[in-house]
């Protein structure tokens, strides 16, 4: 037993055991890629080959074939990674040089001083991208913005995100008579209102979690954030991809609009720089 | 024990220790979302969520099989484990990879749970700390390969003891399949949470994450299997009834479970009908290795009861031990494995599996098969190890089985609730549920129930640590050295194919390009599949 000279016999268990592998792997083959695909619903008519395909995952024969899309798009900016590599080419500098004609509104510092007109400092490059494009494309409301954009290049748009990005954030006001509205904010906030539909508003503009192109709204100016929850309920604004902030908005009241834009309105960003 | 027990044993009080801070999160998670609860803000929840399933998932699982896995290599070849400066090089990177990992959900900047699914995206040093761990368990893998070529050198013609030669398949099989994740956190995950890629495709890293999230859990389970064949038997005072049974059925485990991850990917569009069937017919296949396990264990256990005197088709049941630590955790386990087993085979059939996906049901089957089945061997093991690590006798034997006891009673209490509230429809995943909605209002009395068996939970686990401390200061004692069950007829030569891996392992490789290889080569040539990063709890609001 322990002189260890005796040799090893072949062992017939390898081709077995293999061999019995490999037809189960044919045979799921045959079933998975051939008989069930070619007995589902809707495979009369196909040859064997786009049968294969179908059960592949190329219903088409051909990956590269997108569907069609009816209606108009609320946005024409899309996330790819095409507009995220164009968006960290944004130049702040170069931004810094068209940015006078915005300071009148937006401030010297992107803080602006009428509680209308929104603080852009801080704000995410996305963000003001996004809405600089749909001001330029007509799809968010271009009255007052819309002579502002028209005549930047798209160069010129991605430049102004950079620099906004950069500016600090503004810090919110602390104003003490604000805090006694954050309970009913705060659960909105925090929990959304789940029978209404309303998702939690952090976990999309942060800090649970922030989407592509959702702006922060710590220490944005009250009336600005009131009228734009406003103009997503009443369908006025209608920029937001796939109704996101349509189908929140129509489902707050008119006092739950007004206590989120005064409870963010007092706090500094904290889902943001 | 041939000079390895610091090594074994910190391997084991560093698994003990981060199972004593994860498991009153564990319960504390199911406390705030029942109506026993006001509902909290759900950054909190799904940080203590990530640190519970982070913990339990890459550290504390991983810690238990290297430090069995080194307790094996020196006891089944009987002999000291060289390189025992690299295996504390290897823990010492599995400490640091999981304290990074943790501490960056600890300070909420990664709340991406323990699957990390892109587009969620958390800070990098969660996703490095993690794959330090990870790599630190390859010096591991290595050293226990190693160790087995160099026992058959010695040893040309004889078996390589069972034990041993599970361990090996255990290793191996963590090796190739931990390959998935550890390249979804290099090649996709990093460059983008460094900022070196604009976007991230949530496809092609589920793929891999699925190559790596089926097999893991069979590298959770192989140090249980391990318990049930070579130290169950003798703990009931048999024999194993077939060595070469459970070398089968561990190799069928290291082929199979591998090339079956994408049954967790039955809903996602990317992956083609086809390859869902055939990672279903692979998956069917895994249960058998299983059925083998609890027929050669039930069959040795049958041995020990008749040799104690029990008769009947069924006296032999009750003529077992059970006072004995090692098997009343095994018929517990054996309990739950059962039930986990059929939940399993559930989930696995393409259209049951569209009825529970992503409810609770799925939480209440892992946590079953995992937390009960397989961690309450972890415990077993410890017990058994604990008197040869420490040369101090077990201390309170009565709290021992009162710990096993609780835990099983805990574990059902928690995860029976789950099944059946995952079946009413809740959704897992969720931070609160409307229970005033009267949808919603059925299930809270269950939830309730299932939060209660949480603290349950708690309590044991206290109970183990408790003993485990007590006994390792209390008073020195005598101690029997640790010895493997004999098998009914010990095998004294082995074809080569049930005492080496080289062929299979080359099958896994070959199941595996069969079974992966283009579902993850189709992302090469699908257009517009990568998406931008969802960053949570981060300061970068790119």
């Amino acid at each position: 037993m322990t002189d260890g000279k005796q040799p090893v016999p072949r062992d017939s268990r390898f081709a077995v055991w293999i061999g019995a592998t490999m037809g189960l792997f044919v045979l799921a083959l045959g079933v998975g890629f051939i008989w069930l695909p070619s007995a589902q619903r809707g495979a009369d008519g196909l040859d064997l080959w786009a049968t294969i395909c179908r059960a592949v995952g190329l219903p088409n024969g051909n990956a590269l074939v997108s569907a069609p899309v009816a209606g108009q798009p609320a946005s024409q900016v899309a996330w790819t990674t095409e507009t995220r590599r164009r968006l960290a080419q944004g130049d702040a500098s170069a931004g810094a040089a068209i940015v006078q004609a915005c300071n009148n509104c937006h401030g010297m510092v992107g803080i602006s001083a009428d509680a209308i007109i929104p603080n852009l400092a801080g704000q995410s490059a996305a963000a003001i991208y996004k809405q600089l494009d749909d001001y330029k494309s007509g799809k968010r409301d271009p009255a007052v913005m819309g002579v502002y954009v028209s005549p930047l290049s798209d160069k010129n748009l991605l430049d102004l995100a950079a620099h906004y990005a950069l500016l600090p954030s503004p810090t919110g006001d602390t104003v003490s008579t604000q805090r006694s509205t954050s309970t009913v904010a705060r659960r909105l906030i925090d929990v959304g209102a789940p029978l209404r539909g309303i998702a939690p508003c952090s976990s999309c503009h942060g800090p649970i979690g922030i989407t592509p192109g959702a702006p922060g709204l710590g220490g944005q100016q009250r009336a600005y954030l009131e009228l734009q929850m406003q103009s997503f309920k009443d369908g006025t604004r209608r920029n937001d991809i796939s109704e996101q902030m349509r189908s929140v908005a129509r489902q707050l009241t008119n006092e739950e609009i007004a206590r989120l834009a005064a409870h963010y309105s007092s706090i500094s960003d904290s889902g943001g720089r | 024990m041939q000079g390895s027990s610091r090594l074994v044993l910190a391997h084991f009080w560093a698994a003990f220790a981060t199972f004593a801070v994860a498991i009153p999160l564990g319960a504390w998670q199911m406390l705030v979302r029942s109506p026993l609860h006001q509902w909290i803000a759900p950054e909190l929840y799904y940080r203590a969520v990530t640190a519970h399933g982070t913990t339990f998932a890459y550290v504390f699982p991983t810690l238990i099989a290297m430090g069995f896995g080194y307790a094996v290599c020196a006891v089944s070849l009987g002999r000291p484990m060289r390189g025992l400066s690299l295996a504390w090089i290897s823990f010492a990177l599995v400490i640091v990879g999981a304290a990074m990992a943790l501490a960056t959900v600890a300070a909420g900047k990664a709340n991406v749970l323990y699957t990390f699914y892109p587009p969620l995206l958390g800070s990098p040093y969660y996703y490095l700390g993690i794959l330090v761990a990870v790599v630190g368990s390859w010096v591991w893998i290595g050293l226990m390969v190693w160790h087995v070529r160099r026992w058959k050198i010695d040893h040309p013609g004889l078996p390589v003891p069972l034990a041993m030669f599970a361990t090996a398949v255990g290793a191996l099989l963590w090796g190739w399949t931990s390959l998935g994740v550890g390249a979804e956190i290099a090649f996709l995950i990093l460059p983008n949470a460094l900022g070196w890629t604009p976007t991230i495709d949530p496809g092609l890293a589920r793929v891999l994450f699925s190559w790596t999230l089926h097999a893991i859990v069979y590298f959770w389970l192989i140090p249980a299997y391990i318990a049930f064949y070579v130290l169950l038997p003798q703990a009931a005072g048999g024999r194993l009834y077939s060595d070469k049974m459970g070398r089968i059925a561990f190799l069928l485990l290291l082929i199979f479970s591998m090339p079956i991850g994408l049954h967790h990917l039955f809903v996602d569009p990317q992956i083609g009908a086809g390859f869902k069937f055939l990672h279903t017919v692979f998956t069917g296949m895994v249960v058998v290795p299983t059925l083998l396990t609890i027929f050669t264990i039930c069959a040795s256990l049958e041995i020990s009861g008749r040799l104690r005197g029990g008769r009947g088709p069924f006296g032999w049941i009750a003529a077992l031990p059970w006072d004995r630590p090692f098997v009343l955790a095994s018929g517990f386990s054996m309990v739950m494995l059962g039930l986990g087993g059929a939940s399993g085979i559930i989930n696995m059939s393409y259209v049951l599996n569209s009825t529970v996906h992503n409810t609770q049901w799925v939480t209440g089957h892992f946590h079953l098969i995992y937390g009960g089945a397989v961690v309450i061997m972890y415990f077993a093991i410890a017990y058994e190890l604990w008197p040869r690590l420490t040369g101090r006798p077990l201390a309170a034997p009565k709290l021992v089985r009162l710990q096993l006891w609780t835990w099983s009673v805990g574990m059902l209490l928690v995860t029976l609730p789950w099944h059946l509230v995952g079946v009413m429809g809740q959704p897992r995943r969720m931070a609160y549920y409307d229970f005033t909605n009267p949808a919603l209002a059925s299930q809270g009395v269950w939830v309730s129930v299932s939060a209660i068996g949480g603290f349950v939970l708690v309590f044991s686990a206290a109970l183990l640590i408790g003993v485990l401390l007590a006994s390792h200061r209390g008073p020195a004692g005598a101690t029997s050295p640790l010895k493997f069950s004999l098998a009914v007829n010990p095998p004294r030569r082995l074809p080569k194919s049930l005492n080496s891996f080289g062929i299979w392992a080359l099958l896994v490789l070959a199941l595996t390009v069969a079974n992966y290889g283009y579902p993850l080569a189709q992302f090469v040539f699908l257009n517009n599949s990568a998406v931008s990063a969802f960053p949570v709890s981060q300061n970068d609001r790119r």
